[in-house]
């Protein structure tokens, strides 16, 4: 539905360039840490930037020179720039003026609806919560029907125990509008929870695309790996199909040779493989988190479902479940 | 406790004269036939109407002149942006009798401006007038409508954007209602100190205009004292109300401003358009031709002969005893009293403010009140109520005070503002001392905050010639006066060199003023 095809945009120091599509009704996620481009991307979707080169299709069309007026486009921005001297109604109407009062009436009541907001619909921007002001921006956005939803960090200004119950409620609007959502965010479970796939973008680039399962199982590089979270890089080596963890050898599908393998804490088990002597753990609730001293280096092992916290210094074999290879040695 | 005594001295400078005027005034035994005669005076009628309607005009021509500097400010940036910024703000600084001299002497009948455009002279007219406020206001309307629309969320103007508006719709329906309380507040502003007008209106209004600030000199010269005091107190009320509305607007103003995300680490600068820069180079040149014009060529003057050639007898001659005789004191005389009574005040506003700041913050809105009463009420109310008790001297140290001590205090309220109070918890838990505090946490970070108001503090004191006229009767010369009696007697070399030494003294000033943060204060 969207393409955005080699789109680049320069900066004195920076430029970005991007390539992908979007098919109808995806969430769509671009991820990175904050300079990685990805808001500059949105703004170029959304017409507020323009491109040097590459073009913007839009079910086909180019829409690249197309002003933002034009667009019919969604944007929510970080922290939803709701017009401080309108209120909640005025607001969500604010991009139906030039449209008959039967159609702004009957979009109002909708969207005051549809985002639990009827009791509000008179109240001043400024004597709104986060949340209810995330609502609004939402609303205001939704109003016009847009043809595509464009989210900037939306849940980057609420408390976290907030952002939970409204990521749940934009899935289950996504799912009853049918929107197709481009979603700016550098918080990897948000990425990973909601979207359809997700974007890794760092210094200007897409460096993968792919569902969240695959760009978390999968990942293809140092960056990507250790994005989703603490990894351990290991460097094994790897002969006729097997993989040499301590004393044991495990399957894998790769040709002869010495590889960099990413490495997830939860990955390790105690178990036949590599000894070790446990430096320190942390109780997470959920797990306890061990840094244990091995021949492999100092590596980080996250046991689930702990009955007890080892002392240090305590012995403990490790045994392997899964290795991502992210690159060949030699 | 001793900080009561200090909240107590600035009762008996600030607000006993303006109390005093209203009992004295109500002890009258006719006030009632006074106040039938006075209402039915043609003269009072006049002065109320012209005061008022040419307030209005010039704050709204002041706005009308600011708005594109504003405009330009706040969207682009460009070389010397800041230098030109500051430039722009030196009119409102300087002493407005220096204004009406460097005025005469580029728009007068004998100067350059005329001669060269063929215009004659308008300036002693209600043009002249008007001109010359708009010369005094307009860059309030560049501060504080510049200010606002600087911080103007851009994110707001992009969603309007994304929503289907226009660049042009979303100025009407998201930019002007935001800007709106600034660029009612920066008028109102304008109005209010239009309206107040003394030295610009006593010198170009002739006998035919009077503002009330004027029309109550008249009257005290006159010795119409009842009369007087009557129309004092009546300019009391007036600007009273003013003073309400003034600080209303402020507050909505505020709250705007607060309403916009400070997200906005980089802001998003307009690309300029050629046009644009066009338009930009041309109001600048024309903000340079008549409002620089006439402070550029009060300096060149000041060392030509009538023939345009070079020469420092301007200068020298203002020690002669022809200038000695006409200002009624030596020069040296003059620059003793101006530097003395101003840093007299001015230290004076600064130790109140400190204190008062500091112990009484609850009370601010009562202490920028004076802000904008009028000194002709205020020098009267002193009149009517001090003068029997104190020597003149310190009635004159009072009037300075008077016009110091708000913009004194706003600067220093504000740097304790910025001060963090678990600083001050953060010392007395590491076993420091009150006094200790005070010297080794306040005092350093308040610096520049106290040396910013002792400049703007200094500057309003040495601008002053109302208060002094009024309350010094002519004996006591400053720099204003001085100014004022040279043009009176058409002594325009001895003005040109005195204008331009002041000029330099107050270019000094507003660089320590701006160096030290006080650039939020102008309105």
């Amino acid at each position: 539905m969207l393409e955005v095809r080699n789109l680049q945009k320069n900066y004195p120091n920076f430029s970005v360039f991007v390539d992908f599509k979007l098919k109808k009704g995806e969430f769509f996620s671009l991820l990175g840490p904050s300079g990685c481009g990805k808001t500059t991307t949105l703004r170029l979707i959304a017409g507020l930037e323009k491109p040097d080169s590459g073009k913007i299709l839009l079910s086909g069309e180019d829409i690249t020179n197309l002003p933002p007026q034009k667009r019919k486009f969604g944007l929510v921005f970080q922290n939803y720039a709701l017009f401080p001297h309108l209120s909640v109604s005025e607001n969500i109407l604010y991009g139906l003026s030039k449209e008959s009062n039967e159609m702004k009436k009957e979009r109002l009541e909708e969207m005051l609806e549809l985002f639990k907001l009827t009791e509000l619909k008179d109240r001043s921007i400024r004597r709104l919560s986060g949340g209810e002001q995330q609502r609004v921006a939402l609303a205001r956005s939704l109003a016009t029907k847009p043809r595509l939803l464009l989210l900037d960090e939306p849940f980057a200004a609420l408390d976290p125990s907030l952002r939970q119950s409204l990521r749940e409620e934009l899935k289950t609007l996504q799912d009853k509008l049918d929107l197709t959502i481009v979603f700016v965010t550098h918080n990897q479970e948000e990425a990973l929870s909601l979207s359809d796939r997700v974007a890794l973008m760092d210094k200007g680039r897409i460096v993968q695309v792919a569902t969240p399962f695959e760009i978390y199982t999968k990942p293809k590089s140092d960056y990507a790996a250790s994005f989703f979270g603490q990894v351990n890089f290991l460097e094994l080596e790897v002969q006729d199909k097997k993989l040499k963890w301590g004393g044991t050898l495990i399957d894998i599908d790769l040709n002869e040779g010495i590889y960099r393998f990413a490495v997830r804490p939860e990955h390790l088990i105690e178990g036949k493989g590599v000894r070790g002597r446990i430096i320190r753990g942390s109780y997470l609730g959920f797990a306890v988190e061990y840094i244990v001293a091995t021949s492999q280096g100092e590596l980080r092992y996250l046991e689930l479902n702990p009955h007890s916290v080892k002392c240090s210094g305590t012995e403990i074999e490790l045994s392997l479940l899964q290795a991502i290879p992210v690159g060949k040695k030699s | 406790m001793w900080q009561v005594v200090i909240l107590l001295i600035l009762v008996l400078i600030v607000y006993l004269p303006l109390g005093g005027l209203v009992v004295k005034l109500l002890a009258l035994p006719n006030l009632l036939d006074l106040l039938r005669e006075l209402l039915s005076d043609p003269s009072l009628l006049s002065a109320l109407k012209f005061t008022y309607t040419q307030a209005l005009i010039s704050a709204l021509l002041s706005l009308l002149v600011g708005l594109p500097g504003a405009y330009f400010f706040s969207h682009y940036d460009f070389k010397g942006k800041k230098v030109i910024r500051n430039l722009t703000m030196i009119p409102f600084i300087l002493p407005s009798i220096l204004v009406v001299l460097a005025m005469i002497v580029f728009y007068g009948q004998q100067g350059i401006f005329s001669r060269v455009f063929g215009t004659g002279t308008f300036i002693y007219s209600l043009f002249g007038i008007i001109f010359a406020h708009v010369f005094y206001n307009f860059s309030l309307s560049i501060r504080i409508v510049g200010t606002t629309w600087e911080k103007l969320d851009r994110d707001l103007l992009e969603s309007a954007y994304v929503l289907g508006d226009s660049p042009l719709e979303t100025f009407f329906r998201v930019e002007l209602p935001l800007l709106w309380p600034s660029i009612a507040y920066a008028t109102l502003l304008s109005f209010l100190y239009s309206s107040l007008s003394f030295a610009i209106v006593l010198v170009f209004g002739g006998v035919s205009y009077n503002t009330l600030e004027v029309y109550i000199y008249t009257l005290v010269r006159r010795l119409k004292l009842d009369k007087a005091h009557l129309v004092a107190f009546l300019q009391l009320l007036i600007s009273f109300f003013f003073i309400v509305a003034t600080n209303r607007l402020s507050k909505r103003k505020d709250s705007v401003e607060q309403a916009f995300s400070v997200s906005h680490a980089i802001p998003l600068k307009y690309e300029k358009r050629q046009w644009i820069k066009v338009l930009m180079v041309i109001y600048f040149l024309a903000l340079l031709l008549f409002f620089g014009g006439p402070l550029i060529n009060l300096a060149v003057r000041s060392f030509l002969t009538r023939d345009g050639t070079f020469t420092l007898q301007n200068y020298v001659s203002l020690f002669s005893p022809k200038v000695t005789r006409l200002l009624g004191t030596p020069i040296w005389q003059v620059f003793l009293n101006s530097l003395l009574l101003s840093a007299t005040s001015s230290a004076i506003s600064v130790m109140l403010a400190y204190v008062l700041a500091r112990y009484f913050s609850k009370f601010r809105p009562f202490f920028l009140l004076p802000l904008g009463v009028s000194m002709m009420s205020y020098g009267f109310g002193v009149l009517v109520t001090l003068k029997d008790w104190l020597p003149a001297p310190i009635l004159m140290v009072f009037t300075q005070v008077f016009i110091s001590f708000p913009m004194v205090y706003s600067i220093i309220a504000l740097g304790f503002e910025e001060i963090d109070p678990e600083y001050h918890l953060a010392a007395a838990v590491l076993g420091s001392s009150e006094t200790d505090i005070v010297r080794r946490i306040y005092f350093p970070l308040l610096k520049p905050s106290l040396n910013s108001a002792f400049a703007y503090g200094l500057a309003l004191s040495l601008g002053d010639l109302s208060g002094v006229m009024l309350v010094g009767e002519g004996r006591f010369v400053t720099f204003t006066v001085a100014l004022y009696r040279l043009i009176g007697h058409y002594s325009f070399p001895e003005g040109t060199a005195l204008g331009t030494i002041v000029s330099l003294l107050f270019i000094v000033l507003f660089v320590l003023i701006e160096s030290r943060g006080g650039k939020k204060h102008y309105a």
